[in-house]
């Protein structure tokens, strides 16, 4: 395989995604991830220098304004969080 | 019967909506166990909208009256569940309406349930579901596609008129192709996506799984139109299934993308071509040279957005809790082990695609061509009115076939994910079997709100 992942690239990963994975799992990502950028890594033999090729995607329909509005169901998010305290919203400690 | 039949006769008063629903019900506990199609059925609350419309009067009754319809597990129907298929999310309750949901009870659709899926939508054959595999109903040996498994296996089934699915890469048009049955992702932007747990926020769209041509138009009908919730909603008022004269309308046959197509579903697309050149279709030959390129594309592009919108789920502001954890950063190593292995794969995909050393090489390369890929679509639609091509490379295939193969699986979106990463709208439908006797789907393409020609086109082959 051209694209190999080694095994500290996959623990970065994992700690950026906030995944605990053994030395097994590791070793299994590293090999299916490098499959998969095996597979993808076709995309870099396609010239992208033409400018329709920017890397700003539009989707078929404008975005709106951006105007904050207040959420009718907030009440009922905020509800749904798992512990309170009074009106505060507990965490586990951070430091 | 088709859903627009039975609405009809619930309208007038001649069905009872809450004896149909009765028999669903019975029916659904009949099936249910061989197939896993349905996470939930939701007895309770169906049975009252069934009684609230039988107390209307007919003028009151909605467009969908008395039909009986099933939700993916990643749609938001307040105070039920939705659980994406995940034990991530196993005991979430919605706390509001998704804008589909609103506009099904506003017609008065009954909400029978909610069918299963590939966990959080990343799958091509519904094994990836933490709560196991959907069976097809026309084979219980094999899958009957993802990721909107169980909507595809509850409509082929009869257990219900009709079911809402997803669609990021493939996920309503496969497994509808895979059960015989008719899919459409609509054009991105015209169904509100607020309240469907994202999953790709760029190419996610809900859409439509019937058994019927006509109630498939029919639902679209209900389902889109412009949304304020939805900062990606387009402008536009909802669709209106209406009559398209079909003669002349022109065809595309991308022949450079249908190199090596499985003879069996490449013999279809020739009768297909057939039949409507019979009546008055103009075939053409296009190009659409990057197409190919959809499908790597697509797994670097969804997986890099999943890996930023599944971040929410870290047990405190989504998701499940573990409370055994000493600090913060302990709590969300615990609470993300939840995530089923494909899931994790692609965060880690996703994750590893937007990091600084990479982001260059692969995600920015991937939204370039992506830009390409949408090109080829809007130079051809000036060419033509709509684009033939296979829904799928292969028939529905058996359980456990292709769980080894991840290229294998991923390659199963290889005619569906264009249209997600051009936006355009496609329509999935069966046409004819292969030798197994499996259902062969075909697509047609359309240019952007165009899924009127879509339904028309798709007329002149229903049998």
């Amino acid at each position: 395989m051209i694209n190999m992942i080694n095994l500290e690239e996959i623990k970065k990963t994992a700690k950026l995604a906030k995944f605990n994975i053994t030395g097994e799992e590791a070793a299994l990502y590293a090999k299916q991830m490098s499959a998969v950028l095996d597979w993808v890594a076709q995309l870099q033999s396609v010239d992208t220098s033409a400018p329709q090729a920017s890397a700003e995607y539009s989707a078929s329909a404008p975005l709106r304004e951006d105007n904050p509005k207040v959420c009718p169901c907030a009440e009922d998010i905020v509800s749904a969080f798992n512990d309170k305290d009074g009106g505060n919203l507990k965490v586990k400690k951070v430091l | 019967m088709n859903a627009s039949e039975t609405a009809a006769k619930v309208r007038s008063g001649e069905l009872k909506a809450e004896e149909l629903i009765k028999n669903r019900i019975l029916k659904i506990k009949e099936l249910n166990p061989k197939l896993n199609a349905f996470l939930e059925i939701f007895e309770d609350s169906a049975l009252a909208q069934a009684r609230a419309i039988d107390a209307k009067s007919p003028e009151e009754r909605g467009k969908l009256a008395g039909v009986c319809i099933a939700l993916k597990d990643n749609i938001l129907y307040k105070g039920h569940i939705a659980s994406c298929a995940s034990k991530m999310l196993e005991n979430y309750k919605a706390p509001y309406n998704a804008t589909v949901v609103e506009h099904l009870l506003k017609e008065d659709a009954i909400i029978i349930g909610r069918a299963n899926m590939d966990e959080f939508a990343m799958g091509s054959s519904n094994e990836n579901s933490a709560f196991g595999p959907v069976r097809n109903p026309l084979d219980l040996e094999r899958v009957p596609g993802g990721s909107s498994g169980g909507s595809a296996a509850a409509v082929a089934s009869g257990m219900v008129d009709m079911a809402l699915g997803s669609d990021t890469g493939g996920s309503i048009r496969q497994p509808a192709a895979f059960c015989g049955i008719y899919g459409i992702k609509p054009t991105y932007g015209s169904v509100s996506r607020y309240g469907l747990v994202a999953f790709a926020s760029s190419a996610d769209q809900i859409g439509p799984l019937t058994a019927d041509l006509e109630d498939n138009a029919l639902l679209l009908e209900v389902l889109s139109g412009y949304d304020e919730k939805d900062s990606t909603s387009a402008h536009r008022s909802a669709f209106k299934a209406e009559e398209v004269k079909t003669e002349g309308l022109r065809i595309g046959i991308p022949s450079d993308f249908l190199e090596n197509l499985n003879p069996e579903i490449l013999a279809r697309i020739e009768a297909a071509k057939a039949e409507l050149s019979s009546k008055g279709i103009v075939f053409e030959e296009i190009s659409l040279p990057y197409a190919k390129y959809a499908s790597p594309c697509y797994y670097i592009l969804t997986s890099s957005e999943a890996s930023s919108n599944l971040a929410r789920f870290d047990g405190l502001r989504y998701g499940y809790k573990d409370n055994s954890a000493e600090d913060l950063e302990a709590s969300y190593l615990k609470n993300r082990a939840k995530f089923g292995p494909e899931v994790k794969r692609r965060i880690m995909l996703g994750t590893f695609s937007l990091g600084s050393a990479h982001a260059e090489d692969y995600y920015l390369k991937a939204q370039k061509v992506r830009n390409l890929i949408k090109n080829d679509f809007v130079q051809a639609f000036k060419q033509v009115d709509a684009v033939l091509m296979p829904a799928t490379p292969n028939t529905a295939f058996k359980l456990g076939e292709k769980t080894e193969d991840l290229i294998s699986l991923y390659l199963s979106d290889l005619y569906t994910a264009p249209a997600n990463i051009a936006g355009v709208p496609a329509l999935s439908f069966p046409y004819g079997k292969d030798s197994k006797g499996l259902p062969i789907g075909l697509q047609f393409y359309g240019n952007f709100f165009d899924e009127a020609k879509l339904y028309a086109l798709a007329k002149l082959l229903e049998k």
